[in-house]
């Protein structure tokens, strides 16, 4: 003998529970197709053999390891309090691992970009071609990405100082932009694939004439900090760079 | 003797590395291989639980050429990796006995398992973990120092289960001799050394690491023959004792084994018929994926990469991919096993297309024309076009050079196909209507200053027909011409070939080292099928061991739709990179490649 009071509150109440897992379960998906990163995040990034894991190792352990090439990212969760330490693979076949972190990660507090300062400043072509991709993603970002170049390898003989690496790939970059608006445009998409690709073509075409304007390109001109700091991690000396680490993890 | 053994994460920290011939350890060999394998996968032969793979790379100098056998091991990912001088029975038996020793001694340690736990435990990945490395690098040596002394047979391990008092009291030897290891780096140390006065010279003698093998010859001091001297006293009783502990570590670890995965075979078949772990697999999210789960997803997204023109051996590769990647992992919250395997095949695709090298060529023809000869020449950066019949080398060539006109550089096009009637006139219609496009009172059919079809911006070079002797003769007589004429650019069309005709691909080689092109271009079409993983593979191999393609143009994607799986096809048989990509018929439908466009375009 129940009450059919009761039953309909039952029955209701049954209803709006339905309707809310039903609501939760759809929504939880949708959002699961672009998941963002939420946790603050600092990026170790560079080209190969510059030296990136064995910084990983020093933070993360306080030693230097040996290492071999990446092939895949490592990551060690709260490094300092909340901000996880990620370091990239550096082989031209992976950037697309950092270029998918750079645009799923919300709250990137910093980016080492490790260079080999003993590289020949004529060499660099490829560096300053990477560094420029990275821009291209950064500086559109909603909160402009703070870089450190990260001069590594200074207790070698054939070191250049970071001034001069700096100047270096800001001319390595100016004339790649150039290059790139010579160059075969890219194949353009047959189909819709939504809206964000096209948004993210203009933005990126913004930031190219901000600063193609004046054929000269320097650092300066752009919306994030980029600081130059030499250092050694065979040596561990990198007290300069942990002190930028510091300063951006606080921020 | 091999030449070193490593094991290394996929994040690229060494944990265990060992020079047999008794010298540095060299990290540029690892780095060639890693190279290798990243660039191009397919170049690695599977049997079974080992892979092996040649390493040859032209563009890396300082490093010769050697053989690899590795074995990539699950949860934690971890290349073991054997690197010896060549190919033989011997060297090739010797280096699976040794890889299947350490993968052994490694699962007896338990080093996977803790390092496992590290990471789960977010934790240093070796921590804890210096002394079981340093017992493992001493088993190692001891053991293959053993093999290597009788017989290689011997390495597969006797269980000897006999005598477990004096192993107990030799495990409590074992110990403390070890502390000086820190972070499993200083494994160079035999395992023998004992007594205190001798830990000093041995820790920095780093390369006394095989006692018994012939690597010690190359230590001339007398104070460490000394020190070997002392150790020859308690070597041979000492060296049974350890063998005898490892083989008692090692078939104790069979059991064990077989225990845990009977034990693992009970809990997963419990798990999948209950009703949670369907909702797990298809609504919630949150399962571990098994071999059992993925089969379904794996093969609808096989078939659905047959469908749009991918080799069923590029698919099967793929395919692997995902497993690799998933097995074992566990499904984010709300996302189904399919979404996983979906997101899973879709990184594939991208690191497969992505191009192993960076290619600027604008960059590189600035470099190399802008250097002098010693006379004061220009050097024209020379591009040759190869493919198969038909595929549109000729089309594609004037489309490169429509762009490179663009960009105000001299262009000398070449005819090299002296073989198929009409094609040095096809070219010349070609120069006709380029030479029109830069410049509009560019009268058709004139001659230039020098007398030859074309204008001051572009030019044909030809020779009539003739055998292939006369290829050679024309392409070598352009390029000094080019040079004389203050050309930027060479551009040499060449006759379409069978690719399965060694005596059509033959002259490519002679014409390849005569000629010296900066770029050898492959164009390919997209409407080919399975049949361009052979064509890609066999043009790529005519050119010698010294030589490459650089990179494919394919062609004709304006006419297949989403159908690009010759695509991927091309790039995985070779790992070479799609540079252009022909979508029209006009001059201008040249573009570069997008990855993200061709993954889309295949994934929908």
């Amino acid at each position: 003998m129940i009450d059919s009071n009761t039953l309909g509150i039952a029955v209701a109440s049954l209803l709006v529970l339905i309707t809310c897992v039903a609501y939760y379960i759809l929504t939880a998906r949708r959002s699961a197709v672009s998941t963002k990163n939420r946790d603050p995040a600092l990026f170790i990034a560079g080209p190969s053999n510059s030296g990136k894991t064995a910084l990983y190792t020093l933070l993360t352990t306080g030693d230097v390891g040996n290492t071999v090439t990446s092939q895949d990212t490592n990551i060690k969760k709260n490094y300092n309090s909340r901000v996880s330490l990620m370091d990239f693979p550096g082989h031209v076949k992976l950037h697309y691992k950092l270029m998918d972190a750079l645009r799923d990660t919300e709250h990137l507090k910093g980016l080492v970009f490790v260079v080999d300062s003993t590289t020949d400043p004529k060499k660099l072509t490829d560096t300053a071609e990477f560094l420029l991709d990275i821009l291209r993603v950064t500086e559109v970002a909603k909160n402009p990405v703070d870089i450190l170049l990260a001069c590594n390898k200074s207790e070698s003989f054939t070191a250049r100082p970071p001034a001069k690496i700096k100047e270096a790939l800001e001319k390595e970059i100016a004339l790649a932009i150039e290059r790139h608006a010579k160059s075969l445009s890219e194949v353009k998409k047959r189909r819709d694939l939504g809206n964000g690709d096209e948004d993210n073509d203009e933005e990126t075409a913004g930031f190219l004439d901000n600063v193609g304007g004046s054929s000269k390109f320097a650092f300066s001109m752009l919306e994030g900090e980029v600081d130059v700091m030499e250092g050694s991690v065979l040596k561990k000396n990198i007290s300069k760079w942990e002190d930028w680490l510091d300063d951006k993890m606080s921020a | 003797m091999f030449d070193q053994l490593a094991v290394y994460t996929t994040g690229g920290q060494v944990l265990y590395q060992y020079n047999c011939q008794g010298r540095k350890f060299a990290e540029t060999q690892i780095n060639a291989l890693i190279n290798q394998l990243i660039v191009s996968p397919g170049s690695s032969k599977s049997n079974g639980e080992f892979s092996s793979v040649n390493v040859a790379d032209p563009q890396r100098k300082g490093v010769r050429p050697f053989c690899a056998q590795f074995h990539l091991s699950r949860q934690p990912e971890l290349y073991f990796v054997i690197t010896y001088a060549e190919q033989s029975l011997e060297l090739n038996k010797e280096a699976e006995s040794s890889l299947e020793l350490a993968l052994a001694l490694w699962e007896s340690l338990e080093i996977g398992i803790q390092i496992s736990e590290n990471v789960k435990n977010n934790e240093d990945i070796l921590t804890g973990l210096a002394d079981d490395l340093d017992k493992f690098g001493e088993y190692f040596k001891a053991k293959y120092n053993e093999s290597i002394k009788y017989e290689p047979k011997a390495a597969e391990a006797t269980p000897a289960a006999t005598n477990t008092a004096t192993t107990n009291t030799n495990k409590s030897q074992a110990k403390p001799k070890k502390q000086q290891g820190q972070g499993g780096r200083k494994w160079g140390r035999d395992g023998m050394v004992e007594d205190t006065s001798n830990i000093d010279s041995s820790a920095l003698d780093f390369s006394s690491g095989t006692p018994s093998a012939g690597a010690n010859k190359s230590i001339p001091e007398s104070d460490a023959t000394a020190v070997d001297k002392d150790d020859l006293g308690t070597r041979t009783d000492k060296g049974e004792f350890l063998i005898k502990e490892i083989d008692d570590l090692l078939s104790s670890n069979v059991e064990n084994k077989r225990e845990q995965e009977e034990a693992a075979a009970e809990q997963s078949s419990s798990y999948l018929t209950s009703a949670f772990g369907f909702l797990q697999k298809n609504l919630l999210g949150n399962k571990v994926i098994t071999d059992k789960d993925l089969k379904p997803a794996l093969d609808s997204l096989k078939s659905k990469l047959i469908s749009k023109n991918v080799a069923p051996e590029a698919a099967d590769y793929l395919t692997g991919l995902v497993q690799k990647d998933l097995v074992g992992s566990k499904t984010e919250s709300w996302t189904t096993v399919e979404d996983a395997a979906r997101a899973s095949l879709t990184k594939a695709l991208t690191q497969v297309l992505t191009p192993g090298v960076s290619v600027d060529l604008l960059h590189e023809i600035q470099k190399k024309t802008g250097t002098k000869t010693t006379d004061g020449k220009k050097s024209p950066y020379v591009f040759s076009v190869v493919g198969v019949n038909g595929v549109g080398k000729s089309t594609n060539l004037s489309k490169l050079a429509f762009w490179l006109l663009q960009n105000n550089f001299k262009v000398l096009i070449v005819a090299c196909d002296t073989f198929r009637s009409g094609a040095v006139e096809q070219l010349r219609v070609h120069v006709e209507n380029l030479a029109q496009l830069m410049d509009e009172r560019h009268v058709r059919g004139s001659k230039n200053k020098r007398g030859k079809t074309g204008n001051d911006y572009v030019e044909l070079f030809e020779a009539g027909y003739g055998g292939s002797d006369l290829v050679t003769k024309i392409a070598k007589q352009a390029i000094k011409y080019a040079s004389d004429e203050d050309f930027d650019i060479v551009l040499m069309d060449t006759a379409g070939r069978r690719h399965n005709d060694a005596t059509l691909m033959s002259p490519l080689k002679s014409f390849a080292e005569q000629a010296k092109p900066d770029k050898i271009i492959m164009v390919g079409e997209a409407l080919v099928g399975t049949d361009s993983v052979q064509q890609a593979k066999n043009f790529n191999d005519a050119f010698g061991k010294a030589r490459n393609l650089d990179f494919f143009i394919i062609s004709k994607c304006d006419t297949v739709g989403d159908m690009l799986g010759a695509m991927v096809n091309m790039v995985y048989a070779t790992g070479i990179p799609i540079l252009f990509v022909g979508v029209g018929q006009t001059y201008t439908d040249l573009r570069t490649l997008s990855v993200n466009w061709a993954v889309n375009t295949l994934m929908s």
